[in-house]
């Protein structure tokens, strides 16, 4: 234990970065923009806190609400609406809000909002409600200061308030939050088109020099282009300032349209998840062969980005916990799979299948349809409705492998706690030793034990592997040269904010 | 008398039909003796029959020649796509697979559609009115609407999108078999035919079949061509056909977010399209000319 101890105050002490050596001028910068628009790839699900699952629902609640803390570009954890946040055994942590932050509607930002937003969290119907339950109190000690308070170490629980944390104003009501949400982060909901658009204006009080960054026009509208190519199109033609989701054989295109496309790895990982719950994948040898089977470097050179690397596990890059560089990830050796195949009793191959979204890149998994065909696997491929593909995760009489990602990885305790725990909401994985390690990490409060606690995970993984580990996922986003200093998050979140530090 | 527009008179122009037309015979005899309408199909079903067997497979991948242009542009054939698979052969692969699942469709839509028009137009009463409301509904629900939901429901599937193909396109039939029926039930043959005690089965055999049989096997034809069209449409949209079933259709959507780097993917599998509609729909343009009585040697019904 008192190694562990020795570890708390250099790791979870979050730095209380002082502010008041930040600009809080509220004049703009010289250089905002009148207007932008964004192309996403989809509509929001949802604005509501609480039932925000996806990227494109972030993107835009996180331009109208403030979390009390964000990720740094490499993986920190910064106090964001709170000036202070820390805390010496990952049990309570403790918050100082900014002071004279203002919501939109003109009420202040107190400690209250924080309360607001647990209480909002651990009610609604929500996937992250059970994650909410180990907060047992919001100790509101003054307006400014107060402490939360979890029943036990929860030192994963700062990643959660990063994504799910934001600040909620008195009085609002579950339409509020769907359709009229005030938050008090940069931008102010000034209207939702359903199925085409929703448009933002600036928050003339919002304080610039926060770490999310400082908005970069007076209006901005998100716009909803599905295809690829249109987005591409409107960049080009400038309907549009900046697009997401370009897919790599369209980057070209981008930059003879005289912008930018920005490359950048995402804190993400993409897999094939195996259910190993049945036969023939609850056999590890079937696990360790698809894994050989793949050559998942030259899928993700060829359709992805140069920059998707073969992971060796799900963890990411080292901007997040549990990544170890020297595990080396499977090679690619179709006979060696053909060889573990046969030991396992399938000699001759099987016949299986494999669900993806209509909407996702079925090119990637047709080309892993093929290397698996190649040592004797058939696989069906089942496109599915995005929201049957949820409903599918845990179902036994689904396909036993999916293609999927999940972001973000900065903390992967919610990805193991839900996909590799065999209690899991979402999991058809069961592993003792995994189970124990998950266990392990989540209340263990010193950083570096966690990042090798769930190292160990990572190896344990690939002895008995429950997906086709794939690469970390790589944005590429269109940027009107008429925009300078955006850079991408590690997130993905595509919010029309420049980055001031 | 009754009087039509013969098909190659000008539009509009009616003519008495009981006075041949000198030139109109002749015309009618050279596309009977040279069927130039039937070329583009008998190219087509020659290349789809014999070129897999010397093509290349269509499912079999090369990362590593993905996108590589088409002949003429530093490349060989109709290219690749983007996952190095040859173009050729995926296209030629794709038009017997969707001309298969079209003639499945239409074969199943006219055998619905001819019975319930049939029915309706012979029986009248509630035969009629049932049949009536029956395409009055197809109607009135958008064709991709349904797709949507017969594809959440049932999943995407071959057999998914036949239902809705025949569901749907059996309407098309039916109108046209139902008027023509009720026409040639109430012609005056056949109520001198009824009135001197002949059976229904015997006006059905004798004066019902031998008139709608031509016009139900060119709509038959014509429809193939549609229910092409439609099932690429569908799988263009993801409702269609399953990703591993090679389909015209779904070539095009494959090339769609190639267009910048291998636009030769779309447009080849889009040209594949307009050819084989057009080459069936000159097919059935021909069949029209060959077994419509009217047009073929100008004897009245």
């Amino acid at each position: 234990m008192s190694t562990r101890r020795s570890f708390v105050a250099s790791s979870l002490a979050v730095a209380a970065v002082p502010l008041a050596t930040r600009a809080q001028s509220a004049t703009p910068a010289a250089d905002l923009l009148p207007e932008i628009v964004i192309d996403l790839s989809g509509e929001p699900d949802n604005l509501t806190p609480a039932l925000s699952y996806s990227t494109r629902d972030w993107s835009v609640m996180h331009s109208i609400y403030d979390s009390l803390v964000d990720f740094a570009p490499d993986g920190q954890i910064l106090p964001q609406a709170a000036e202070v946040f820390e805390s010496d055994d990952a049990i309570t942590f403790r918050v100082r809000l900014r002071a004279g932050m203002i919501f939109h509607d003109g009420s202040p930002v107190t400690t209250a909002a924080i309360t607001r937003n647990v209480e909002h969290i651990k009610s609604a119907d929500s996937q992250i409600s059970d994650l909410y339950q180990v907060i047992t109190e919001v100790r509101q000690i003054d307006d400014l200061n107060a402490e939360i308070v979890c029943v036990e170490p929860s030192p994963w629980l700062p990643s959660q308030l990063v994504v799910w944390g934001v600040l909620l104003p008195e009085g609002f009501t579950d339409e509020s939050l769907a359709s009229a949400p005030i938050g008090s982060g940069p931008y102010i909901l000034e209207s939702w088109e359903q199925g085409s658009a929703i448009t933002l204006v600036r928050n003339p009080d919002y304080h610039l020099g926060s770490p999310k960054g400082d908005p970069l026009a007076e209006r901005v509208t998100y716009r909803f282009v599905p295809e690829a190519a249109t987005r591409v199109a409107d960049l080009t033609t400038g309907l549009a300032h900046l697009i997401d989701a370009v897919p790599k054989d369209q980057l070209g295109a981008v930059a003879d349209g005289g912008n930018v496309a920005v490359s950048s790895p995402v804190l993400a990982t993409a897999f094939i998840r195996i259910a190993t719950d049945a036969a023939p994948f609850d056999e590890p040898r079937v696990c360790q062969a698809v894994n050989h089977a793949v050559d998942v470097q030259a899928i993700a050179d060829a359709l992805v980005s140069t920059e998707a690397k073969r992971l060796a596990s799900v963890f990411p890059d080292a901007r997040g916990l549990g990544f170890d560089a020297s595990l080396s990830p499977f090679a690619y050796d179709p006979e060696k799979a053909k060889e573990l195949l046969a030991e396992a009793g399938y000699a001759d191959g099987f016949v299986t299948e494999a669900q993806i979204t209509a909407t996702s890149r079925t090119d990637v998994l047709e080309a892993v349809a093929e290397q698996l065909a190649a040592v004797g696997i058939k696989v069906n491929i089942v496109t599915s409705e995005l929201a049957t593909f949820n409903q599918d995760w845990s179902n036994t009489d689904a396909p036993a492998l999916r293609y999927a990602s999940w972001r973000p990885m900065y903390d992967p305790f919610t990805f193991v706690n839900l996909l590799v725990n065999s209690e899991g909401y979402l999991s058809r994985y069961s592993n003792p030793t995994a189970d124990e390690l998950i266990r392990s990490a989540a209340i263990e409060p010193a950083t570096e034990s966690r990042d090798a606690i769930y190292q160990e995970l990572g190896r344990t993984l690939q002895d008995q592997p429950g997906f086709i580990y794939l690469w970390n996922l790589v944005t590429n986003v269109g940027v009107s040269s008429q925009i300078e200093g955006w850079s991408p998050r590690g997130d993905d979140y595509v919010l029309a904010l420049r980055r001031t530090q | 008398m009754m009087t039509l527009s013969s098909h190659s008179s000008s539009p509009g122009v009616s003519r008495d039909i009981t006075q041949p037309d000198r030139r109109e015979d002749r015309r009618a005899l050279v596309n009977v003796v040279i069927p130039w309408r039937l070329v583009p199909l008998v190219l087509l079903l020659t290349a789809v029959s014999v070129l897999p067997a010397i093509l290349s497979s269509p499912t079999t991948q090369s990362l590593a020649d993905r996108l590589t242009p088409p002949f003429g542009f530093g490349g060989t054939g109709l290219g690749t796509d983007g996952l190095g698979r040859d173009l050729l052969a995926r296209i030629i692969t794709g038009t017997r697979n969707s001309l298969a699942i079209s003639i499945v469709a239409a074969t199943g839509a006219s055998l619905l559609g001819i019975t319930a028009g049939v029915l309706a137009g012979m029986l009248g009463g509630w035969a009629d009115r049932i049949v009536e409301l029956l395409v009055e509904s197809v109607l009135a629900i958008p064709f991709i609407t349904v797709g949507l939901m017969v594809t959440a429901t049932i999943g995407q599937s071959t057999t998914s999108m036949l239902l809705l193909l025949i569901g749907t396109g059996w309407i098309t039939h039916a109108q046209i078999l139902r008027a023509q029926a009720r026409m040639v039930s109430q012609a005056e043959y056949v109520i001198a035919a009824s009135a001197m005690g002949a059976s229904k089965a015997h006006i059905a055999r004798r004066h019902l079949v031998p008139n709608l049989l031509p016009i139900s096997i060119v709509v038959y034809f014509q429809q193939i061509g549609s229910m092409l069209l439609w099932s690429a449409s569908l799988t263009w949209l993801g409702i269609g056909a399953p990703i591993e079933q090679i389909s015209l259709g779904g070539i095009v959507r494959d090339g769609q977010d190639l267009l910048y780097n291998g636009w030769w993917v779309s447009l080849f599998a889009g040209l594949a399209i307009i050819y084989v509609v057009t080459s069936l729909n000159l097919a059935a343009d021909w069949l029209r000319i060959v077994i419509d009585p009217v047009q073929k040697g100008h004897r009245p019904l």
